[in-house]
């Protein structure tokens, strides 16, 4: 027993500092980030067009901008659209091979490598239908990318709605769209945006997709229609870091990830923040 | 009136259902315009020279070859050098946070772990340009850090969570029977893990490292950054490797369309789509045995 | 025009083009086989579908990359890499090669490049000796359609022509174009 207990607590010793590994590994990617690329930032950097003469005088707001226009092309293409998808399966759906077959493409469409989304949005929204490089080909591309995650993240908020709310509204005589618009939507309507935000930050960490389909690494001007080219924070870093010959390059990179790492997280902890006090006042 | 309302309830049904399938139509449609295009490929490459041909030169200075063998390789020695560092190391996480942890512990370390998730690949491929690899080539004595080594520890980093959450979930979604009735017998709580929990849960956790296994086929950014995409066949992990999904990132942008290179790399990323297919189905057939044998 | 550049701690400054050639041909292996360090040579170069990838190819090649060479993204990857790596040898367009401020790159040496064993060596940046170095290629632009005159497209190209535009072009670290190329832009400018 007491070589188990040995045993035990060599195990446990060793899981423990498998998990804070974990923590450190984290923590190491945001200070390393932070320590290499706050020199760079300033006012000037986070609101000046770039500058390609000289990068040291310009700043990377348009591509800020690209990046939060993307986000919000994304979200208004694969939102809606996986919220009703996440509603049918779970509150419609019954068990058959239709339900199987959906259930097994979204579980597919979240496992295709991120460059072959890049190219077929370049074969068919580019290309095919003719959209060119633009923000509207990107961000259907990048919808497609996402509408798997949002839909996963609305059927959790889904699912947590308890089932006797169903069977209350049931019992009551209401159909099944009453019974999920009055009785299931408003709990889970919050969980489910808060869900698809998740999804849609990670999109606007992808790089592969967008190279091919409209992202651009210096425009002169900010995009003004939903076809125009655009920059994007992802795309710019990695231009900065591989291609881009200035001696400060390096340091803009850092600092274009910088900005890019704290746009998802401030948005990450805001809406963990908001589910925290969501779920304190839920009563279930 | 019963029917109006029932009328409406079907046309909603219908429309649900319809938006519904659109996720089956975009899985379809980047299936279809992968096989269109990558096919035509295959009227001036030969299916032997493509899969076992081992030098990939689109413009060679004599004839062009168009063997993507070195490439698979590529792609898998990341598949299992990123899996042998993460999985030990996911694994133990997840059991430490399923049954070690303090509950206000697993609180605090559970999102940050899934924070690692929320970075890029991009910002990950930098770190490891400007970090990792010089680090690698110190360690390891080589002239640089560019290889299969730095991309495995690179892609294990960000498949991590995938693994650590999953495998967590799975534990934790284990009834307290198991538990207690393990103990009641006597067993130290290791040997329960070990013993009970583990194997219980054990389609649960392969179906977590199968969706890490997709992750890490499919990693294109970071890998590109770190692998040194050198087309020769790698030897060990020290060498430089081009997995599939960096020489299609490298070669696409400049590629005339409707050549015969822009065939290939489509033909390249019908193999990838194909291999991630394969990889989600077996772990969807593995959850839902795991699913049917314990009904919760 | 494109330098061969090695890390900075490279002893070997000089080779001939046929030399360069066999290096990344994989025929030479070892620094050591050309006066330097006992090391095998790691070769860095551009992707398959870049027209630098073709060039350096067809001119200075004239055969086959040895599979080994890393596939970079870009002329800055190069040189990154070379910095880093004591082994490199790689190959950038020379605009690359200076800063915004004119003053060379740290890190990095830039070979000198003879056409054979008995001509003189010449460094890229040599501003006297510009139409002698060897690995040089002309850049052409292309239109859809001929622009029409006054029209934004003809505008630049007056532009580009012209004593200021010459000068961004110096700048960004490329060669003028030759007289010859003077005399057919014009001609082609006249038809418009």
């Amino acid at each position: 027993m007491v070589t188990e207990n040995i045993r035990q607590n060599t195990y446990f010793i060793l899981f423990r500092i498998a998990a804070f590994l974990s923590v450190v590994i984290l923590l190491f990617v945001l200070l390393y980030v932070i320590k290499e690329g706050i020199g760079v930032i300033n006012i000037n950097f986070l609101t000046s067009m770039w500058s390609h003469r000289d990068i040291t005088q310009g700043g990377i707001f348009p591509a800020i901008i690209g990046t939060i226009l993307l986000a919000i092309g994304v979200s208004i293409i694969s939102i809606p659209l996986g919220i009703c998808t996440a509603i049918y399966l779970n509150e419609y759906a019954k068990e058959n091979m239709f339900t199987r077959t959906i259930k097994l493409a979204i579980r597919n469409l979240a496992g295709v490598p991120s460059i072959v989304y890049g190219i077929f949005g370049m074969a068919f929204f580019v290309l095919f239908l003719n959209l060119g490089g633009s923000l509207i080909a990107a961000s259907l591309t990048l919808g497609c990318m996402t509408l798997p995650w949002i839909i996963t993240a609305s059927e959790e908020a889904l699912k947590s709605v308890p089932y006797s709310f169903r069977e209350g509204s049931y019992a009551l005589g209401a159909t099944k769209w009453e019974t999920v618009r009055k009785n299931v939507l408003p709990h889970s309507f919050s969980g489910m945006i808060t869900g698809s935000i998740l999804g849609v930050s990670r999109a606007m960490g992808e790089t592969a997709p967008i190279i091919m389909v409209g992202a651009t690494f210096f425009m002169g001007y900010l995009p003004t229609s939903p076809f125009d080219k655009f920059m994007a924070l992802p795309y710019h870093l990695f231009i900065l870091a591989t291609q881009h010959s200035s001696p400060s390059a390096g340091e803009y990179a850092m600092g274009t990830a910088l900005v890019l790492i704290a746009l998802i997280f401030i948005l990450n902890l805001g809406i963990f923040i908001l589910r925290y006090n969501l779920r304190k006042r839920k009563e279930w | 009136m019963q029917n109006p309302r029932k009328f409406r309830e079907k046309i909603i049904e219908r429309s649900f259902s319809s938006v519904s399938a659109i996720s089956l139509l975009i899985l379809i449609s980047i299936f279809i315009f992968l096989f269109i295009t990558g096919i035509k490929a295959f009227t001036q490459i030969s299916l032997s020279d493509f899969f076992l041909g081992n030098v990939w030169n689109p413009t060679a200075y004599g004839e062009p070859t168009w063997g993507i063998l070195s490439l698979i390789v590529g792609t898998l020695m990341i598949a299992i050098g990123s899996l042998i560092i993460a999985i030990p190391l996911g694994l133990a996480s997840a059991i430490y946070l399923s049954e070690i942890a303090r509950p206000e512990i697993r609180e605090i370390v559970k999102p940050a772990i899934e924070m690692i998730a929320g970075v890029p690949s991009v910002v990950l491929g930098l770190i490891g340009i400007v970090f990792l690899s010089p680090l690698i080539a110190n360690i390891f004595g080589l002239s640089n850090g560019l290889n299969a080594l730095t991309s495995s520890i690179i892609v294990a980093i960000m498949i991590l969570p995938t693994i650590i959450s999953i495998s967590e979930d799975v534990l934790t979604s284990l009834p307290k029977d198991f538990r207690e009735a393990s103990l009641a017998l006597g067993a130290t709580k290791w040997q329960m893990i070990k013993m009970t929990l583990l194997p219980a849960g054990l389609s649960g956790i392969v179906a977590a490292i199968m969706l890490g296994l997709g992750r890490a086929v499919g990693e294109t950014m970071a890998v590109l950054m770190v692998a040194g995409n050198s087309i020769a066949m790698p030897a060990s992990f020290f060498d430089p490797i081009r997995p599939m999904t960096a020489n299609i990132a490298i070669e696409i942008n400049e590629v005339v369309k409707g050549s015969l290179h822009y065939e290939a790399l489509f033909a390249i990323g019908l193999v990838l789509f194909v291999m991630t297919f394969a990889v989600n189905l077996i772990s969807d057939i593995i959850i839902e045995r795991q699913v049917r044998k314990y009904k919760w | 025009m494109l330098s061969v550049i090695v890390n900075e701690n490279n002893p070997v400054s000089k080779l001939t083009i046929d030399h360069i050639g066999k290096i990344y041909k994989g025929e030479i292996t070892n620094w050591k086989e050309l006066g330097g360090k006992d090391q095998e040579i790691t070769l860095y170069g551009r992707q398959s579908s870049s027209g630098t990838y073709s060039f350096f190819m067809e001119h200075v090649l004239k055969g086959d990359y040895s599979a080994k060479m890393r596939s970079m993204d870009g002329n800055q990857a190069i040189i990154n890499a070379v910095r880093q790596d004591e082994s490199a040898m790689g190959y950038v367009g020379i605009g690359y090669l200076v800063d915004e401020k004119g003053n060379q790159v740290s890190g990095i040496n830039i070979l000198k490049v003879a056409k054979d064993k008995d001509s003189e060596y010449i460094s890229p940046l040599n501003k006297e000796k510009l139409h002698e170095y060897t690995i040089s290629r002309p850049l052409y632009q292309y239109f859809a359609n001929k622009p029409a005159k006054d029209s934004a497209i003809y505008n630049f190209l007056m532009f580009e022509l012209s004593a200021q535009g010459k000068d961004i072009v110096r700048k960004s670290g490329f060669d003028d174009i030759t007289t010859l190329d003077n005399s057919n832009n014009e001609e082609l400018l006249r038809k418009i």
